[in-house]
C-alpha cells in the first residue's frame, strides 16, 4: 500500500511518503456460524513508518519506497532497517559521490541481494514488489533525476521523467490519479469493458487521449520548490483523508515524511516525524 | 491490471492539456529606470521600493 511522490521541479527534487504500513493477517472464520467464509482477512495498520530513506555517506540522493513494506517472514525487516548496511557498503567500495543512476543500481542490485537472502521468492505477482523512487542530483547537473526500481520485478534502475519536469507517483495511487490526470487508472479498460470492444479492437492510446483532454493543467516545468513541496502534501494528505471514508484498504496514513534535494543543498528533510514520548500529551491539569 | 505501476505527470502532459495557453515567466519592473530610485536620489520615496510580485506568469 502506501503513497509515494517523486517531485522533479526546475528548483529541485521533492520526495514524499506516508507513514501507513498495513498487515494483512489470516484467521480462520467460526465454523459455528453457518454462512460466514472459512478464512477471514484482518488487515491492522501502523502509523509510523519510515518510508523517506536517506543515505548519509550520499547527501545528494535520497529515495521513497512503497509496496512490499519489509522483506522475510520470521525476522521482517523494512528497507528503511536496511540503511546502515547498505550505506556501510557503499563507503566501502565507492567513498566519492555517485551518480544518481549508479546510486540507483547499486541500491537495486543491495536489495535485490536482500530479498534472495530473507527467502523471498524470485518473482511476485504485480503489486507486491518492494518498489523505490530514487531522486538526487548528479555533479554539476543542472537539474535532478528520478529513477525507479522494483525488487524482485525489475531491479534495474529505469529514469522517470527524463528531460522534462512532473512528478512520478505510485502505490496507492488511484486517487492522486482522479486528481492529477483526472480519471481513475481502471478506467480505460473498463470503458472498453462496458463498450463491449474485443481486445484485438481495443486502442492502446485511449489512456493518453484521456489524459490529454482531463489533465489538471499544472504547469510543471514552472513550478517554484515550494510549490512542489505543498503539492506533494496534498496529494498524499488528500489520499489519507479520503481513505477515512472508504469502505476498502486504508492504506495510506499517519504523517507525511517530505524532503528536498537541491544542486546546492542536497538532502534537506522538510518535515519528518520524529520518535517522541508522553510530553506531548501533558497540560497544566497532568496527564490527559 | 492497472494501478499498479508508477504513474508520472511530466511536462509534456501539461503541453498537451493546455493546448491553447502559451506561458511566458516574467518580472513585472518599474516604468522609472533603475538608476532614478536609489536611495541617495533626491527624488527618492519609499513609495518607490513597494515590493513588487515576483515570478508570475500570464
Amino acid at each position: 500500500m502506501s503513497l509515494g511522490i517523486a517531485f522533479k521541479g526546475p528548483e529541485g527534487i521533492v520526495l514524499a511518503a506516508d507513514s501507513r504500513v498495513t498487515l494483512m493477517a489470516i484467521t480462520q472464520g467460526n465454523p459455528a456460524v453457518p454462512g460466514l467464509p472459512q478464512q477471514v482477512v484482518l488487515p491492522a495498520t501502523f502509523d509510523n513508518a519510515t518510508k523517506l530513506l536517506q543515505i548519509t555517506s550520499q547527501p545528494y540522493v535520497g529515495a521513497v519506497t512503497y509496496g512490499a513494506g519489509a522483506m522475510g517472514q520470521r525476522e521482517p525487516r523494512t528497507a528503511s532497517s536496511f540503511l546502515p548496511e547498505f550505506d556501510r557498503e557503499l563507503t566501502k567500495d565507492q567513498p566519492a559521490r555517485l551518480t544518481v543512476e549508479d546510486f540507483a543500481k547499486r541500491l537495486g542490485d543491495f536489495f535485490m541481494r536482500q530479498w534472495t537472502a530473507s527467502g523471498m521468492p524470485d518473482k511476485v505477482p504485480p503489486g507486491n514488489d518492494m518498489v523505490f523512487l530514487v531522486g538526487g542530483y548528479d555533479p554539476d547537473a543542472a537539474y535532478g533525476r528520478i529513477f525507479e526500481i522494483f525488487v524482485p520485478n525489475k531491479p534495474v534502475p529505469n529514469e522517470m521523467i527524463a528531460g522534462q519536469f512532473g512528478a512520478a507517483w505510485g502505490g496507492q495511487r488511484e486517487i492522486t490519479d482522479r486528481i492529477i490526470q483526472g480519471f481513475d487508472p481502471q478506467l480505460p479498460a473498463m470503458v472498453q469493458d462496458i463498450l463491449k470492444i474485443p481486445p484485438e479492437q481495443r486502442d492502446p492510446t485511449l489512456e493518453n487521449q484521456l489524459k490529454a483532454k482531463l489533465s489538471v493543467p499544472i504547469p510543471w516545468q514552472f513550478l517554484p520548490l515550494q510549490d512542489c513541496v505543498d503539492l506533494s502534501i496534498f496529494l498524499v494528505k488528500t489520499t489519507v483523508t479520503l481513505q477515512k471514508w472508504l469502505v476498502a484498504i486504508r492504506g495510506v496514513g499517519g504523517m507525511v515524511d517530505v524532503a528536498t534535494i537541491t544542486r546546492t543543498e542536497g538532502f534537506k528533510p522538510v518535515q519528518q516525524k520524529q520518535i517522541s514520548g508522553e510530553r506531548a500529551s501533558y497540560l497544566p491539569g497532568g496527564l490527559t | 491490471m492497472k494501478g499498479f505501476e508508477t504513474n508520472t505527470a511530466t511536462t509534456q502532459d501539461w503541453l498537451r492539456a493546455s493546448e491553447n495557453m502559451t506561458l511566458s515567466a516574467y518580472e513585472p519592473i518599474s516604468a522609472l529606470p533603475v538608476s532614478s530610485v536609489r536611495p541617495e536620489d533626491p527624488t527618492f520615496t519609499k513609495s518607490d521600493f513597494e515590493p513588487v510580485p515576483s515570478t508570475t506568469t500570464r
